[in-house]
């Protein structure tokens, strides 16, 4: 054929076109698979991209005085690619690691141990039936058809031992191991591929670490990420406040977009609270390296940014002082057992201490507490069964006293209801006017008693207003109360805001309630009676406030009528230092006028001269004013009172106030002992007690430099 | 010649060779699909997708070929027009360029569904233009010749206006078989390559996008830059070198079951994925398939005597060429990138249906010479 009439053929044309292209792509293949092959096996197993996250430190948290509380330090966890194809290889790697993270008493992670036991060979006791019924059946996990379930642990286990093609030259323990690791992959198996990446150990040792890179050439895929975990000082007289972290869990995972499943999360205290100061900025990675998680080279990435750190309000002195302090009292007041008002059961109790001018909280202990750290160096299984024990539990430690728990004011009270007499425009009552206490008084058909007249048959004669506060006599109060009405004294308990939470930084802080005609109807459906208004007015009948509460009443006692916004943390500060947040002042004004202020002043000033704190406050040398309170808990037969002190000092120019409450503390006067040590590690007056100054918080010198990257072993 | 048709069977008219060959490329592919999204957390959404298109491809394909391909001379006018009203539309209203991976707004988003105007287009334009060059041939008219370089060209143009440079050159192809087979002098060819080449350098300095010059950057030396696109196409050519003879087997290549390794390794780059894991046999397999099918194609246009069916099967059949030698080309290195997928192997809902039409549209033609 010509050349010509083989262009006339245009679709020869085409054919030719095509086929000449095929073949070249053919012979381009052959080039690239063939000739060059072994060439490209080789970069392309050193060309796998690793993308990982790197957690972003928390940030720090110091007290008052830049006491390192809170901090971080680095840690080692384990994870692993996907290095192998061959079963065999991965088995004999996976049994190696095992035993080296048991030879260095290393935990990891052993899910199936939830379902089958290792020792002996059962199901998991804890786990009926039907869920390892389920488990076994479940398609994202074993996905063994419902007619081959196994029913003993046993013949599961010969199962996967077939599964995961671990050889019969294993010994049972080593299988166990084996299976164990297998599960965990099998678990994950999403992430458990080239270049992905599963975690299997957390926190492991230098020990470990060492041992694996010197048998890297046996055990490929384990990568080593370092991180910076969270440690505590020594805080347990600060558990309360600072509150620990712990795994994020499914529910908190709900609420918290922008979370991962592994991530570290605030449960309590501030660590909740600025959970979103504190996290800082994940970083994140993509690394090229090889199959077995070795970095070749950085592609991209963001490094991670540290959270903001922390100032807290709170003084580390004082808070020691007080708790120190609170447990000594409620140890006393235990020996003093004589089983008629002390039956030897106090056994909790909360300090607050805040400054009466900004509202800073100087110090806030509950008793009893905790261990933060504990949280972080248990494993999730053991917290939850800890978790349970402590919420249950008589004493239950956990709970956080000051802003969660409720207690009677008893005769803390009386402060507003004397102002609330002293205020009432329809009442003439002054600093002047007598109010007689002849021991007993009957209103209403019902009798109202002079605690000392029933008790020791003497009584208070008439008496002014703020020689009532001194004595605490609690008939005078019944009359006032009378006399004003609960609607008033309701009123003025409302100013000092003791039904409301006081808004300060912590979770879960409740609110106090007031007696009222309101509480009683809504609550009871029940009409309110002149005998309810008589109990009320000396802080009984439904009066239940929080210690903060009481501590922002008592602090507005003392600064003429600001109700406090009371804060803990005084300062954010990024990690440059640069000032992110600065707690501010806030109060709401309460207007009385300047009489009931000096009587109320000089009925409580009197309480530690001549009244019921006179002995606590024995030649005292700066004056205090306060107010004890013994609140009856209704169950006195067989329990003692609860005892709660308020105070603020110095008098003429206040600068703190206190609350001290022991649950089943016998009297008030039981715990202003725990104020005045609180009051002389404040001012420096150190007289019959020695403390001792030297106890260590932890400092840590944070090094600055940290890597940027998370390297596998090098 | 409509009633010889209606004479013989039905089973007698369908091509059951090409049908066969299809499908055996299509199932290939669906296995080698299953094996690329097996790491991604949208694989299963995109296999949903696939089987869908397939089921429906294969009806859309087997309708088309019991029918009368002389219908789409009339129909096509209107399936043209409406084609032309929505590449306007997405001129306008497109989606795309926003997300990664596709580089051009040649989406249209409707509830959720995604489809590119340009592949029902494609079957339009080869239903149409073919059409016009047949009036033309029997009768030349200069208002025909107008019409016909007007209902050629102005699509090409909104694809372009788009920056869907790969479309465009798709259209562009099968516009010049069919052209090369209506049998222009070889003169004309050679001036409108000149023009072409013209064209094309003004286009490099004033119409082209950057990251399309990027793109034909890195194929001249793809080891440059190692974050950009060049970095993406030697990922897919280690790849595919590292499959060897007999490839890594499915589900197991190194760079294939990585997520960001291959970049869209489920459409434009699954060639890299075939390459890995079937390795050279997988991948010569693919390019035998493929010739054959296209072979058995232009066979089907030579021996009909109907020009319109010619030419028609001429341009579609180029058309998938294209597809064809463009992907392959740029998984293996030889021609820049686009984002032309590989026909009845790449995901793809809109691309699928319209290489199952134009399969149909073939099967149609074929169907009509055998029964003459």
């Amino acid at each position: 054929m010509k050349v010509v009439e083989i262009l006339k053929n245009r679709y020869f044309i085409l054919i030719m076109v095509l086929v000449l292209c095929s073949i070249g792509m053919v012979i381009k293949l052959y080039d690239m698979q063939i000739v060059k092959g072994d060439e490209y096996s080789i970069i392309s197993s050193k060309k796998v991209t690793h993308s990982f996250e790197i957690e972003a430190p928390r940030g720090l948290i110091y007290d008052k005085d830049g006491r390192l509380l809170a901090y971080n330090r680095e840690s080692n966890d384990l994870y692993l690619t996907k290095a192998y194809t061959e079963d065999e290889e991965l088995n004999a790697g996976l049994l190696m690691l095992c035993e080296i993270l048991e030879s260095n008493g290393d935990t990891y992670y052993r899910s199936l141990e939830n379902y089958i036991l290792r020792n002996p060979n059962v199901f998991n006791p804890n786990k009926s039936l039907e869920k390892i019924i389920e488990w076994q059946m479940d398609d994202e996990l074993l996905n063994i058809p419902e007619k081959d379930v196994k029913n003993s642990a046993k013949e599961l286990f010969a199962y996967l031992r077939k599964k995961f093609n671990v050889s019969d030259q294993y010994t049972y323990d080593e299988a166990f191991y084996i299976i164990s690791m297998r599960y965990e992959i099998l678990k994950n198996r999403w992430n458990y591929t080239t270049g992905g990446r599963i975690k299997v150990a957390a926190d492991v040792s230098l020990e470990t670490i060492g041992e694996i890179s010197e048998l890297r050439h046996l055990i490929k895929g384990v990568i080593v990420q370092k991180k910076m975990v969270r440690e505590y000082g020594n805080v347990m007289d600060i558990a309360h406040v600072l509150g620990y972290v712990g795994n994020i869990t499914a529910e908190e995972l709900k609420d918290r977009p922008g979370y991962n499943g592994d991530d570290i999360i605030g449960k309590s205290g501030i660590e909740l609270y600025y959970e979103d100061y504190l996290r800082g900025t994940d970083g994140h990675l993509q690394v090229e390296g090889d199959t077995e998680g070795r970095i070749l080279q950085v592609l991209s990435g963001l490094g991670e940014e540290q959270g903001y750190n922390l100032r807290l309000s709170i003084d580390m002195d004082l808070q020691r002082v007080a708790m120190e302090s609170l447990e000594k009292r409620i140890s006393e007041i235990r020996s003093k057992y004589d089983g008629e008002a002390n039956f030897g059961d106090a056994h909790a109790g909360a300090a607050v201490v805040i400054d009466v001018k900004t509202g800073e909280v100087l110090a806030m202990v509950s008793s009893p507490t905790y261990d933060p750290g504990w949280f972080i160096h248990n494993d999730e299984e053991s917290i939850e069964k800890r978790l349970e024990v402590m919420f249950d539990s008589y004493g239950t430690p956990m709970f956080n006293r000051a802003i969660q728990g409720r207690y009677t004011p008893g005769s803390t009270y009386k402060p507003i209801v004397a102002i609330a007499a002293l205020e009432a425009e329809e009442l003439e009552y002054d600093s002047e006017t007598l109010v007689l206490c002849d021991g007993k008084w009957t209103y209403d058909d019902w009798i109202y008693w002079c605690y000392e007249y029933r008790e020791f048959g003497w009584t208070h004669g008439a008496i002014t207003i703020s020689k009532g506060l001194e004595t605490s006599c609690n008939l005078v109060f019944h009359k006032l109360g009378l006399d004003a009405g609960i609607d008033n004294i309701s009123k003025w308990a409302k100013a000092f805001g003791l039904d409301l939470k006081t808004g300060i930084d912590l979770n879960d802080e409740i609110a106090g309630i007031i007696a009222n005609k309101e509480y009683k109807y809504l609550t009871f459906n029940e009409k309110w009676w002149s005998a309810d208004t008589g109990q009320s007015s000396i802080g009984q009948l439904y009066n239940s406030f929080t210690p903060i509460e009481m501590a922002v009443y008592a602090a507005a006692l003392a600064n003429g009528g600001k109700r406090l916004v009371p804060y803990i943390v005084d300062e954010i500060t990024d990690e440059s230092g640069s000032i992110i947040y600065k707690a501010e002042t806030r109060y709401e004004q309460i207007e009385w006028s300047e009489e009931t202020k000096r009587v109320i002043s000089e009925g409580m000033s009197s309480v530690t001269l001549d009244g019921t704190a006179s002995k606590v406050f024995d030649d005292y040398p700066i004056a205090v004013a306060g107010k004890t309170g013994t609140a009856e808990t209704g169950r006195e037969a067989d329990e003692s009172s609860n005892g709660i002190f308020i105070c603020y000092a110095p008098v003429d120019d206040p600068q703190i106030a206190i609350v001290t409450v022991i649950e089943n503390g016998v009297w008030g006067s039981y715990t202003a002992p725990v104020a005045k040590d609180i009051l002389s590690e404040y001012f420096g007056i150190w007289s019959e007690l020695e403390w001792e100054k030297d106890y260590s918080i932890f400092i840590m010198e944070m090094e600055k430099e940290r890597q940027p990257l998370a390297p596998a072993l090098q | 010649m409509f009633n010889k048709i209606s004479n013989v069977s039905i089973l007698a008219k369908f091509d059951f060779v090409l049908f066969i060959l299809v499908g055996t490329i299509t199932a290939l592919g669906f296995v080698v699909l299953r094996s690329a999204t097996a790491s991604m957390n949208t694989g299963a959404s995109i296999i949903r997708t696939q089987i869908i298109s397939i089921i429906l491809g294969a009806v859309i394909c087997i309708v088309l070929a019991l029918l009368d391909y002389q219908y789409f001379k009339y129909l096509g006018y209107i399936f043209y027009g409406l084609t032309l009203l929505l590449l306007i539309y997405v001129l306008f209203f497109g989606y795309g360029r926003e997300v990664e991976g596709i580089g051009s707004n040649s989406w249209i988003s409707i509830s959720g569904f995604m489809f590119q105007p340009s592949e029902p287009a494609k079957i339009a334009y080869m239903m149409t233009v073919p059409a016009l060059l047949v009036k033309l041939k029997d009768d030349f008219r200069i208002s025909t010749l107008v019409l016909s370089i007007l209902a050629a060209v102005i699509p090409i143009v909104l694809i372009l206006l788009q920056s869907d440079l790969g479309t465009g050159t798709v259209f562009i192809v099968g516009l010049l078989a069919v052209v090369f087979i209506y049998g222009i002098k070889y003169r004309y060819l050679l001036i409108g390559g000149v023009f072409a080449v013209g064209a094309a350098a003004l286009a490099w300095f004033y119409l082209l996008d950057d990251y399309q010059i990027n793109r034909i950057k890195a194929l001249i030396n793809p080891m440059q830059d190692v974050e950009g696109i060049a970095y993406q196409t030697a990922k897919a050519r280690i790849a595919i070198g590292s499959g060897k003879f007999s490839g890594s087997g499915l589900f197991e290549g190194l760079q294939s079951q990585q997520n960001g390794a291959i970049p869209v390794k489920e459409s434009d780059f699954i060639y890299s994925v075939i390459g890995e894991e079937l390795g050279f046999l997988g991948a010569v397999a693919v390019i035998l398939l493929m010739t054959l099918i296209l072979l058995w194609c232009l066979r089907i246009a030579m021996k009909t005597q109907d020009k319109y069916g010619a030419f028609m099967v001429t341009g579609l059949t180029s058309m998938l060429a294209f597809h064809f030698i463009e992907n392959v080309g740029m998984n293996i290195g030889l021609l820049p990138v686009t984002g032309i997928p590989l026909p009845f192997i790449s995901a793809g809902g809109s691309a699928m249906l319209m290489y199952f039409a134009a399969i149909g549209i073939i099967m149609s033609v074929s169907a009509s010479s055998r029964s003459s």
